[in-house]
């Protein structure tokens, strides 16, 4: 699982957002916030990884149980596929 | 920079931004002629000169950004020493809410610096808001530069009403306000940079408004006074 080419992440005026760059930006013409979360999670998936793994870099990384991280990852993943960001 | 038209109407609009001297232009603008072409058959209800004139400023925003400057969609004055920018989505009002401020505060006191497409650019770090021969439907525009007071997104509504909005919270509006579409990652991050800057800088509003004269009069005390 990998999002899409053509997204630039950026930390700006103390968040995170997305915007896509040069083709991208016909397809999806709009930005994304992401907080701190969703930026380490785009970040991971900016390369391909699987769920399993996403939820072990997750937990590694927060002080979270499997059972939300693992619903935090599927809410994310949900929303990044609503908007056709995803393979 | 050159800009490169074939038209008298783009050409008039630069004459007040010709250099003399002799610096190096810093880059070119020109329209290809197969593309004003194309565009000019695309765009039937235009004459070749407005179509050349609109992607010349396309080219003009994309380009000045790898230089230290962009443009913000917004209606700019320049009002006591300094620059206010009130962006918003066209048809919104922003030229309509500039004119009540020279209707209340007088047009010899405020002077439209870009109606539509004014450039920000920093010196010394410090954000300025210049004229470009760019300024959309009215073309009013004047060949001056002012430091930024403050920098207003404008909504419709019944009521006036007005309030300082956190640099982070103000983001979208910019990037919905800078007229971005297919940069390159170099190009978008550079713009990203300014707006970081610009944010961190000066103060940003939200101005909930009506066309009566009581919307300059409420923005006037908030962003010129709190200075």
């Amino acid at each position: 699982m990998k999002i899409k080419d053509g997204f630039l992440l950026r930390q700006i005026a103390g968040g995170t957002v997305v915007v896509p760059v040069g083709k991208a930006s016909v397809d999806f013409n709009g930005m994304i916030t992401l907080n701190e979360t969703g930026a380490f999670l785009w970040k991971l998936l900016e390369n391909d990884i699987s769920e399993v793994e996403l939820l072990q870099r997750l937990t590694a990384e927060y002080d979270i149980s499997e059972d939300i991280a693992k619903a935090d990852i599927n809410a994310f993943i949900g929303k990044l596929k609503d908007a056709g960001l995803i393979d | 920079m050159n800009i490169h038209s074939r038209f008298d109407f783009t050409n008039n609009l630069c004459r007040p931004y010709v250099d003399n001297g002799n610096r190096e232009p810093l880059f070119d603008v020109r329209v290809g002629e197969s593309f004003l072409k194309k565009e000019t058959e695309k765009n039937s209800h235009l004459t070749p000169d407005v179509v050349e004139h609109i992607f010349l400023a396309s080219a003009f925003y994309k380009q000045i950004i790898n230089f230290g400057g962009f443009l913000l969609h917004s209606s700019c004055i320049l009002y006591k020493g300094k620059a206010y920018l009130f962006s918003a989505p066209s048809k919104t009002g922003k030229s309509t809410h500039t004119r009540l401020w020279q209707a209340v505060f007088g047009k010899e006191n405020v002077k439209i610096i870009n109606d539509d497409m004014p450039l920000v650019k920093f010196t010394d770090g410090r954000p300025f808001a210049c004229g470009t021969p760019f300024a959309g439907g009215t073309d009013i525009n004047i060949n001056t530069c002012a430091p930024i007071g403050a920098v207003v997104f404008l909504e419709r509504a019944e009521q006036n009403q007005i309030e300082r909005i956190q640099p982070f919270s103000s983001i979208p509006l910019f990037i919905e306000q800078t007229k971005h579409f297919n940069l390159d990652t170099s190009t978008y991050t550079a713009l990203l940079d300014m707006i970081d800057v610009l944010t961190a800088s000066i103060p940003i509003y939200r101005l909930r408004c009506n066309k009566n004269e009581g919307a300059a009069i409420l923005a006037e005390k908030t962003i010129v006074t709190q200075e």
